[in-house]
């Protein structure tokens, strides 16, 4: 633990230089605006930016990324709590105390406990990080390719059984984002896959593009049904009302540190923010003195959604880095990036590239205190952006999606891809078929068949092999046993609570 | 607006199945496409469709499964996912889209988005031509300032290309 603070310590060094405070700022400010409008959520902003950041230092852009990360979150609570509309699939559950809460009055000591617990949610789990990383690291350098395709079954199993959505839909997520991830040069035999002999299709589809899709162009366009729905309630903040909320809001002490707890749980092992935000608000609905007023207003449930939330979003660092294992949307879209800078996620990252690794780590206790001093600092800007008239910024938002998706190679295809993902991003929303599934597994679908043949390589092609070590073995275990439970739940389709 | 109107092809049921049925496409597709490639072992492992066709076959039984538990729900009035004056105002920001991603390859980003934003905005979107001529020369204006000396990322200037070197 004690090398773990050290290292922090140069983290700092590497962190705390001019331009990279420079970077969590811009990085930050352009996350708040990202998740403020609809059609620009985090994994689509990130999406956007990151193709300008190719030619960058790996620390420097994963540190404007990752900051734009924290902005996007925090941004994303500003429309729940005013709009009734969560900018992320995981500030729903803001949306059911925090909204009722504007509603009637309490915007601004909504809106600060939002921004509160966010940020302290997300330095617990800095904190969880920073003294854990190093054992992680450790942990993972026993993993072989057979534990990594068992890590990557179990990633998968548990978004079908606890990701919110029908398992059945999951899966059907999942399975469309391998298959995407396959198409395009075989990085083993080096022969052509699914191209249909279009040359566009040599280089594969880019999950940049589909991101950008699915996410941007595909909520523009279910906002642009009803573009004069979405109506703020009026706001107006206060310096005084902000700090009278902040006393306040140290009174939920317990609220805080249970439901950081379990968004750092649901952050480590794969589950992801919008999976902990759900969990945590359940639990605190059972266990809360103030139970009764859950999804009436109360500021508790605001506070246990979003200090999850966060919490899950900071501490899914960790196995990203370690194993390359994203659990959110967001996560796995950096995780490309790390890919494309050059860097392979992984234990012996930690060794090598240890100016990044917690040059990043340092980068996200200053940028997510950056990220609630600025929210805060600029509702009333927000407020107002937010009084723009769709018809207006629907327009300006399609562009900026264009032209993300034009920077990712310069192709016109890519454009065409843009709008058929926008549509089918679109109707998966309308059906409820779960979008990050998709995308994670773009992310992960090479790596996953890579370790799949590498451990039939090694096992002469015996399928048993995922069975033999205690470890792998283990995982899949769990992996199975999350299955049975979405077979189970889908056979009794009411047995889950409605959150 | 809640009763089911099975003649627009909007209900949630048709809605779920054509889906699922796109789905089941796709899945056959990409059978198809990896039986071009060895689909079994090799000197190496996993030949190259290996996966792919695995996994093709896996979308389409799960999407015959999501079918199959739709067609068995009962025909209970589902309400339309989308209605009438919905689907319109979708259609009338899509197509404009569109024609934004034709003209980019013939016009340059900045010309093409110009023209976008002033019809989008303008004609479509009703905001008055201030509005519109404002956001149509504003926007790309920004955007070539932002890309051209910011991020040091050209994007395609078209026929104003010449014009716009000068700068």
């Amino acid at each position: 633990m004690i090398d773990n603070i050290l290292s922090l310590m140069q983290g700092f060094a590497v962190a705390l230089t001019f331009k990279h405070v420079l970077f969590m700022i811009i990085g930050v400010s352009f996350g708040l605006v990202v998740g403020v409008l609809p059609g620009l959520g985090a994994p689509n902003g990130v999406g956007l930016l990151l193709p300008l950041t190719f030619t960058m230092e790996p620390v420097s852009a994963v540190i404007l990324l990752t900051s734009l990360y924290w902005g996007a979150l925090i941004g994303g609570s500003t429309t729940s709590i005013l709009f009734n509309i969560p900018g992320e699939p995981s500030s729903i559950a803001t949306t059911f105390d925090g909204y009722p809460m504007a509603k009637s009055g309490e915007a601004t000591k909504a809106l600060t406990f939002a921004f509160l617990s966010s940020g302290f949610g997300a330095l617990f789990g800095v904190v969880v990080v920073t003294l854990l990383a190093s054992q992680v690291a450790r942990f993972a350098l026993l993993f072989s390719p057979v534990e990594y395709f068992a890590v990557f079954v179990l990633a998968f199993a548990s978004f079908i059984a606890f990701g919110g959505g029908s398992p059945l839909k999951t899966a059907a997520s999942i399975l469309v984002g391998l298959i995407l991830a396959s198409i395009g040069m075989d990085t083993i035999s080096g022969s052509m896959r699914l191209t249909f002999d279009l040359p566009d299709l040599i280089r594969g589809v880019s999950f940049l593009v589909v991101v950008i899709g699915l996410f941007g162009v595909g909520e523009l366009l279910e906002t642009m049904q009803n573009p004069m729905a979405a109506k703020p309630v009026a706001t107006r903040i206060e310096l005084a009302g902000v700090f009278k909320a902040a006393r306040q809001w140290f009174g939920y002490r317990t609220a805080l540190f249970r439901s950081a707890i379990i968004g750092c749980w649901m952050g480590i092992a794969p589950g992801g923010p919008t999976a902990a935000s759900f969990m945590s608000y359940g639990v605190g609905k059972r266990v809360s003195a103030n139970r009764d007023g859950f999804g009436k207003g109360e500021p508790e449930g605001l506070v246990s959604a979003e200090t999850a939330d966060q919490a899950a979003g900071s501490s899914a660092m960790l196995p990203m880095l370690a194993l390359g294992l994203p659990s959110s949307a967001t996560a796995a879209v950096l995780l490309g990036g790390l890919m494309i800078w050059g860097i392979t996620p992984g234990p012996t990252l930690f060794k090598e590239k240890p100016d990044f690794v917690w040059g990043l780590i340092a980068s996200m206790y200053l940028s997510n205190l950056v990220a609630v001093v600025l929210a805060l600092a600029t509702v009333p800007i927000f407020a107002r952006l937010m009084q723009t008239p769709f018809t207006v910024m629907g327009p300006i938002i399609a562009l900026i999606c264009v032209v993300g998706a034009w920077t990712v190679a310069g192709s016109p295809f890519d454009l065409w891809l843009l709008l058929l993902f926008g549509f089918i991003g679109f109707a998966m929303k309308a059906l409820d078929y779960p979008l990050a599934p998709l995308v994670l597994a773009m992310v992960l679908g090479d790596r996953t068949e890579d370790a799949f043949r590498q451990s039939m390589l090694l096992s002469g092609g015996k399928l048993t092999v995922f069975f033999s070590s205690p470890l792998a073995g283990s995982i899949m275990a769990l992996a199975s046993l999350c299955i049975a439970f979405a077979v189970l739940g889908a056979l009794r389709p009411r047995a889950l609570p409605n959150l | 607006m809640s009763a089911p109107s099975p003649g627009l092809g909007f209900s949630r049921k048709r809605a779920e199945i054509a889906f699922a049925l796109l789905l089941a496409a796709f899945g056959g597709v990409i059978l198809v496409g990896a039986r071009e490639l060895e689909t079994g072992w090799g000197s190496s492992g996993p030949e190259a469709g290996y996966f792919p066709f695995r996994l093709g076959w896996l979308l389409v039984a799960v999407s015959a499964a999501i079918l199959i538990r739709e067609a068995m729900q009962s025909a209970s009035p589902s309400a339309p996912i989308m209605d009438r004056q919905g689907a319109r105002n979708m259609l009338l920001f899509a197509l404009p889209l569109v024609a934004l991603v034709l003209l980019i390859p013939r016009l340059g980003l900045y010309l093409s988005a110009a023209i976008y934003l002033a019809f989008a905005v303008g004609i479509i979107g009703k905001s008055g031509w201030k509005t519109a001529f404002l956001t149509a020369i504003g926007a790309p204006t920004f955007l070539f300032l932002l890309f051209e000396f910011v991020f040091r990322t050209p994007l395609p200037k078209g026929p104003l290309g010449p014009l716009l070197g000068m700068l």
